[in-house]
């Protein structure tokens, strides 16, 4: 009865997980595709939800990592935790992109406008660099004798 | 992502084998830490326990270093939030909704003296266009402090100042934190309704020779005056 208590609470766990990557995903591309180009577009900013966002659907990861119930769905899905992870540092990235944006579009001034956009754009670039080079070194890699 | 396959179901001892597979796997996480024992695991379930104790097989697989990976993640994810919340109770821009009688006779009357300047007397943006205002005082200053913010919602609402017809500066996003500006105490001061986010462009103004908030709305694309006179 435990066990199958153990394992509802964890496929019940992997169906919100979805849920919230789903989330994940839709909000990265809302960001990228709609909201980053609107400001450039108008040249105002407005409301930027990205961290809001992505504070929100971190504490759902969070406590999928330290709660071993639900930790499980790593090792049910083992391709899971490391699409996890890019998902998470690509909104991340959005979400800076986009207060990046907001902070320099504060002020209507075409110069500041320029300089906002290259600092985005060196910013994106630089944090996806490293986000690669962090994964070069530290691969992860799940075998299935861990378990 | 890199995965071992295991073909063999034997219950026997596979050490040997764990060893060569390890060897073809050139992008494997270190796996110096990781202490092998009789029991070998096929697809996550337990097959032989007759050599291991259950507490040191379930340490085994609570100390792996995917796990462990996993526990570092959320370790970063916990600072984040931690560094969010820091940000957002001590940086952010944002105000929360004052509802003191206070703040309820301000916003019936829309002006008030004794609000401090960065009250914050909406959620939402409630499409409130005021209008212009004549201000008499007996302050003999010749400038005087003027304080500007959004007293609802930051929603992307952009204004700018203009003094006796000379522009301070260029038009801005005004947030829940005021923004200084010197004006004369003396003509008229301009708040041009630059740019809506939506709900309307609500603003407060606050003088500092009268230590008087107006709280004030404007359409997009108008303005409002504010006519000093001194007495």
């Amino acid at each position: 009865m435990g066990k199958i208590l153990k394992n509802f609470i964890t496929f019940s766990w992997l169906l919100f997980l979805g849920l919230v990557l789903v989330l994940a995903g839709f909000s990265t591309l809302m960001l990228v595709f709609h909201d980053i180009p609107g400001m450039i577009r108008t040249g105002f900013a407005g409301t930027t939800a990205g961290f809001s966002i992505f504070g929100t659907l971190s504490f759902v990861v969070m406590i999928t990592g330290f709660v071993p119930l639900f930790r499980r769905c790593y090792y049910i899905f083992p391709w899971l935790y490391p699409f996890t992870t890019m998902l998470m540092i690509n909104l991340f990235i959005a979400a800076l992109a986009e207060f990046i944006l907001g902070q320099g579009f504060s002020v209507t001034d075409s110069q500041r406008y320029e300089i906002t956009i290259c600092l985005m754009i060196i910013m994106v670039i630089i944090c996806r660099f490293i986000m690669s080079l962090y994964f070069k070194i530290r691969p992860i890699v799940y075998q299935r004798d861990d378990r | 992502m890199n995965e071992i396959k295991k073909d063999s179901t034997d219950k026997q001892p596979i050490q040997g084998d764990l060893l060569q597979n390890r060897e073809l796997n050139q992008n494997a996480a270190p796996t110096e830490n990781r202490q092998y024992n009789n029991t070998y695991y096929n697809s996550g379930f337990v097959n032989n326990l007759e050599n291991t104790s259950e507490k040191q097989s379930r340490d085994i697989s609570y100390n792996n270093s995917f796990t462990k990976r996993i526990k570092q993640g959320a370790w970063v994810f916990l600072a984040i939030i931690l560094v969010g919340l820091f940000y957002t109770s001590n940086i952010s821009t944002s105000a929360k909704v004052d509802n003191s009688p206070a703040a309820q006779e301000a916003l019936e009357s829309h002006i008030s003296t004794t609000l401090a300047p960065g009250t914050r007397l909406l959620s939402k943006d409630g499409n409130y266009v005021g209008g212009d205002v004549v201000i008499n005082h007996s302050s003999e200053q010749q400038e005087t402090n003027l304080l500007v913010w959004d007293y609802a919602a930051e929603d992307g609402d952009y204004v700018q100042i203009i003094a006796n017809g000379t522009p301070l500066g260029e038009p801005f996003m005004i947030k829940n934190k005021p923004v200084s500006f010197t004006v004369p105490t003396t003509g008229d001061i301009q708040v041009v309704g630059t740019h809506d986010g939506g709900g309307g462009i609500t603003y407060a103004v606050h003088y500092g020779m009268n230590n008087t908030t107006y709280f004030n709305g404007v359409n997009q694309g108008e303005n409002n005056t504010y006519t000093l006179i001194r007495e």
